[in-house]
């Protein structure tokens, strides 16, 4: 019984660890891109890929990819993040990206628009989009 | 008045809507503030004018032994609409204990994005006077519960009229943000217990910030002309203890009575500048920001201050040590040149106007236990003057934003 218990409390505390995801773009988008141009256009400090084209990210809804991005990625807290765009937010230079709730709604946005870039979970079905970097 | 400006915000939130395509692309976002605070000795009203009062000082006057949640607590709320094609249309609106909770409209403004890298603003804004002074009432941006008060006063011409072009730039891995405005602002001034209408005209100002991942570099400053005509004519000049009683009474010539008004009296040319530098490196945060500021050719001298903040991020706590200091030394450069019972006429208004200086130590505890909310609690220890009594005191609070 203490074996199956301990057992279930690491599968658990993996499962909470193990929250990582990918960053997705259009098939068609050839930009090379690194981690720190993904930081710069998710926080809004570039509009636009490494190649020029128009850039526009979507966020995942608050869930452990959306923290594990924040962290691997952006290498931000989740309080930090809602810091630094309120602050753009309430003094008009800025606003979050736009959210979305699910892995598959970011997937079908990203699939059908080439300027767009974003992030879902690890387990995600991830056909008709590319992957562009992991975390 | 107040009545016309709950009029003029009813018809901005109705503009707001009205104007959008739909209800669905008009968006509401806010903050809040619910803040206490109290001192723990009796500040004593001592300086070697007798002009100005530790409280004042210590607290900005809002609190006392009593504690107290009215002066510091704080509602916002922002609607925002996209109308397309790069136009957007931003009312905030804000209501703070210290003043009742009245609505006010802080921002209200029209905004075009010209290219991606520049935005237009017009309307009414906040002042970006130093360096975090549009973000100021935002609590859940500031680490600590208050920022430092020697820099940030709460200034009442911080609310201006006007327009603004915001650029943002890459350069390598740096990135750049400034602002350019040209605004006014006019308003109450609240001086010896009665208030006077003033003026701020021909506010050019710029701001500008450097960004390279963990380095901010900041700097900026604005200039005006400050009219402060109605306040100098009924205090300085025409009060019963004026210049112009004084000066006659003395047998200054009219000629250098009037020079004395232009040098002693309040408006003129203001100056404000401040530069700095934040880090922000493996959860280890630094802070310094120095400012100068005051009004050429006034009785009110020039105001040296700075803050330098050191801070550690754990997990969800952050730790913050704050040194502050306010001088506002006396100058009489100014009256030099005028005979020696102008001098004197004049020493006594510049006496009676400034002499301010404290220095203040904060330790800032923040305690992020909601993604949108955290509660914070400052104590802090204030030296005033050259005196040796230190004044201490605690502020604690839960900031938000939604």
């Amino acid at each position: 019984m203490k074996k199956i218990i301990t057992l279930t409390a690491s599968l658990l505390f993996c499962s909470s660890v193990l929250a990582g995801g990918v960053v997705i773009v259009h098939p068609s988008n050839n930009a090379n891109l690194d981690n720190k141009s993904i930081s710069k256009i998710f926080l809004g400090k570039s509009k636009k890929f490494p190649d020029g084209s128009d850039a526009t990210p979507l966020n995942l809804d608050s869930g452990d990819t959306s923290k594990e991005f924040i962290k691997e990625i952006l290498g931000k807290s989740e309080s930090q993040m809602k810091a630094y765009w309120s602050k753009l937010l309430f003094t008009g230079k800025g606003q979050a990206p736009e959210s979305l709730a699910s892995d598959a709604e970011i997937i079908a946005r990203v699939s059908s628009n080439p300027n767009m870039i974003g992030y879902v979970s690890d387990g995600a079905n991830i056909d008709g989009v590319k992957v562009v970097s992991k975390f | 008045m107040e009545q016309l400006k709950k009029c003029k915000v009813a018809l901005l939130i109705a503009g707001v809507c009205c104007s959008a395509p739909s209800i669905a692309d008009v968006k509401f976002n806010g903050f809040a503030s619910i803040k206490g605070g109290l001192t723990f000795d009796d500040p004593k009203d001592r300086n070697s004018n007798g002009n100005f009062d530790a409280e004042e000082v210590i607290l900005d006057g809002l609190y006392d032994k009593d504690l107290s949640f009215k002066p510091e607590s704080l509602f916002a709320l922002q609607v925002s609409s996209d109308l397309g094609e790069g136009l957007s249309v931003t009312a905030q609106l804000y209501a703070e204990g210290r003043n009742d909770f009245d609505l006010e409209a802080r921002w209200a403004y029209l905004s075009y994005d010209i290219t991606d890298e520049w935005r237009v603003n017009v309307g009414r804004m906040v002042l970006p006077m130093f360096y975090k002074s549009e973000s100021e009432k935002i609590g859940y941006t500031v680490i600590g519960n208050r920022l430092p008060r020697s820099v940030y006063d709460d200034f009442n011409f911080s609310v201006v009229e006007g327009v603004r072009l915001n650029n943002s730039t890459e350069l390598g891995d740096w990135s750049i943000n400034s602002s350019f405005g040209y605004y006014s602002w006019e308003g109450d001034w609240e001086a010896f217990d009665s208030l006077y209408n003033t003026k701020f005209d021909k506010i050019l100002s710029v701001s500008t910030e450097f960004n390279y991942d963990w380095l901010t570099l900041f700097a900026g400053g604005f200039i005006t002309e400050a009219d402060f005509s109605e306040l100098d004519n009924a205090v300085l000049f025409d009060g019963p203890t004026g210049i112009n009683n004084a000066a006659a009474s003395f047998g200054v010539s009219a000629d250098e009575t009037a020079r004395l008004r232009d040098t002693v009296g309040l408006s003129g040319d203001g100056e404000y500048y401040y530069l700095g530098a934040a880090v922000d490196y493996n959860d280890w945060l630094f802070t310094a920001e120095y400012a100068d500021y005051g009004i050429k050719d006034s009785g009110n001298s020039f105001s040296e201050v700075y803050y330098v903040m050191a801070g550690k991020r754990i997990n969800e706590y952050t730790i913050l040590y704050t040194y502050e200091s306010f001088d506002q030394p006396i100058d009489y450069s100014s009256l030099n040149d005028f005979t020696p019972a102008a001098q004197a006429i004049g020493k006594n208004v510049v006496d009676a106007l400034f002499d301010k200086k404290f220095k203040t130590q904060t330790l800032s505890l923040r305690y992020d236990f909601h993604s949108s909310a955290a509660f914070k609690i400052d104590v802090f220890r204030t030296k005033l003057g050259d005196f040796s009594d230190n004044y201490n005191g605690a502020s604690f609070g839960i900031d938000l934003v939604f």
